[in-house]
């Protein structure tokens, strides 16, 4: 015990010990470093998920994981082209704290690889959106034709839900006026063959949903979205 | 002496401090702000194809008409006979499902069905009733004149409303022009 005390009272374990933290210190840094080195980007810039916080999509009133569209069809239904089917989506805060929530939506088309067929019309997939203005914030800056990207207006209380932000899925019927066409005459009558272009594609929907904390949200959003907002009263503008 | 009783007091506060720093170093991005998401895609694929057949016999001055489906996705059918002006053309269906358009045209009357495969592997194919034409020749008609009649058929995909009932044939719109060529597609 005495050759103990004597060791650690001893000069030289203390300078060891220094000499040790400071490497540690040093090396800290230079993860800091590194990881400084690694950003590139103003929207992501840290992206931590904890229990706590916590989002979760429905779809027709029943949260929803992974795969959308599950039940639009019923088995054996062909899906018909014109008709608006039943498509209520909103958010639901499955976490223990507040949080702000947005919804990205992107839609376009596939082939039967499931490789994208940018030809192909995204807006020919109806998504009604519903509620804008008054509770949904339609990010023009980021939306395109494919993507729509929409900000929930007020601070969504833990285990509480948004009013929806889409209730109807159409395929436009136009889908099959875009046409190939071939003619072939034989024996006095002329075949006209109509390819059409959408035949055999399949339609996507994506939607994300981000949360937020609620505490110093504003720079909050800005960091993780890279989303200038300003919130007043708990009601969020975008900027 | 003294120096002996102060140093090792400064190391440890010195190593303290070394460590609080060491341990707080990543606070930084520990603190980043709290953020969740959740994320699901799907999606059909769409059926256009059909494939109509036109089987059409001619005696007796009459035309017989028929039209078969032999795609999977329901179709509207519809024809028209043109004539030089000198024969008459008289249109007529046995069952009365052949319903004369505003148009000129005339409109089988409901949705023809796609083919079924059955589960032995044969293929049940819709068809129309028959459509006949009737060729009225002229009264001053002699032997050897010929009149000629060129039939005009048509299908399109079968249209539906809003609550997924199909349109009557005849509300269907025949009118939009088929499209070609490249559409501007999404970008991201």
């Amino acid at each position: 015990m005495k050759k103990l005390k004597k060791l650690i009272a001893s000069p030289v374990t203390t300078i060891a010990a220094f000499a040790v933290a400071a490497g540690l210190l040093l090396f800290s840094s230079i993860g800091g470093a590194r990881a400084a080195l690694t950003y590139f980007s103003d929207d992501y810039a840290a992206n931590i998920q904890l229990h706590e916080i916590g989002v979760t999509l429905v779809e027709n009133g029943a949260p929803v994981e992974g795969e959308l569209l599950k039940g639009l069809l019923a088995e054996g239904e062909e899906l018909k082209l014109g008709k608006a089917y039943q498509e209520q989506l909103n958010v639901y805060n499955s976490g223990v704290i507040n949080e702000y929530v947005r919804v990205s939506i992107h839609k376009y088309w596939v082939d039967r690889e499931g490789e994208k067929i940018p030809s192909l019309s995204p807006e020919l997939i109806g998504l009604n959106l519903v509620n804008l203005g008054t509770d949904w914030l339609v990010d023009q800056e980021a939306t395109t034709k494919e993507r729509t990207v929409l900000y929930y207006n007020k601070l969504l209380a833990s285990q509480s839900e948004t009013p929806l932000f889409a209730d109807k899925l159409t395929i436009d019927g136009s889908i099959a006026d875009r046409v190939g066409e071939t003619r072939e005459t034989s024996g006095g009558y002329t075949t006209i063959t109509v390819t059409y272009e959408y035949d055999g594609a399949r339609f996507c929907i994506e939607a994300k949903v981000d949360g937020v904390q609620e505490h110093n949200a504003q720079d909050a959003i800005w960091s993780a979205w890279g989303r200038r907002v300003t919130i007043d009263d708990g009601v969020l503008r975008l900027n | 002496m003294k120096r002996k009783k102060i140093l090792p007091a400064a190391g440890y506060a010195a190593a303290a401090l070394a460590a609080g720093l060491v341990l707080t170093a990543g606070a930084g991005e520990a603190w980043a702000y709290f953020t969740t998401y959740t994320s699901a895609s799907g999606g059909y694929a769409i059926d256009l194809s059909n494939e109509t057949r036109i089987v059409e016999e001619y005696s007796n001055h009459t035309k017989r008409l028929v039209v078969s489906n032999d795609g999977t996705r329901p179709v509207y059918v519809r024809a028209r006979a043109f004539s030089g002006s000198q024969c008459a053309l008289a249109y007529s269906s046995e069952d009365g499902r052949w319903q004369a358009g505003n148009d000129g045209y005339y409109y089988f009357s409901e949705p023809l069905a796609g083919a079924v495969a059955g589960e032995d592997g044969t293929v049940s194919t819709a068809r129309t009733s028959e459509l006949l034409v009737q060729i009225e020749f002229p009264a001053d008609a002699e032997e050897g004149d010929e009149c000629n009649v060129v039939v005009v058929y048509e299908s399109i995909p079968v249209q539906y409303d809003t609550d997924g009932n199909a349109l009557a044939p005849q509300a269907a719109d025949w009118s939009v022009p088929l499209a070609s060529g490249s559409t501007e597609g999404g970008n991201d």
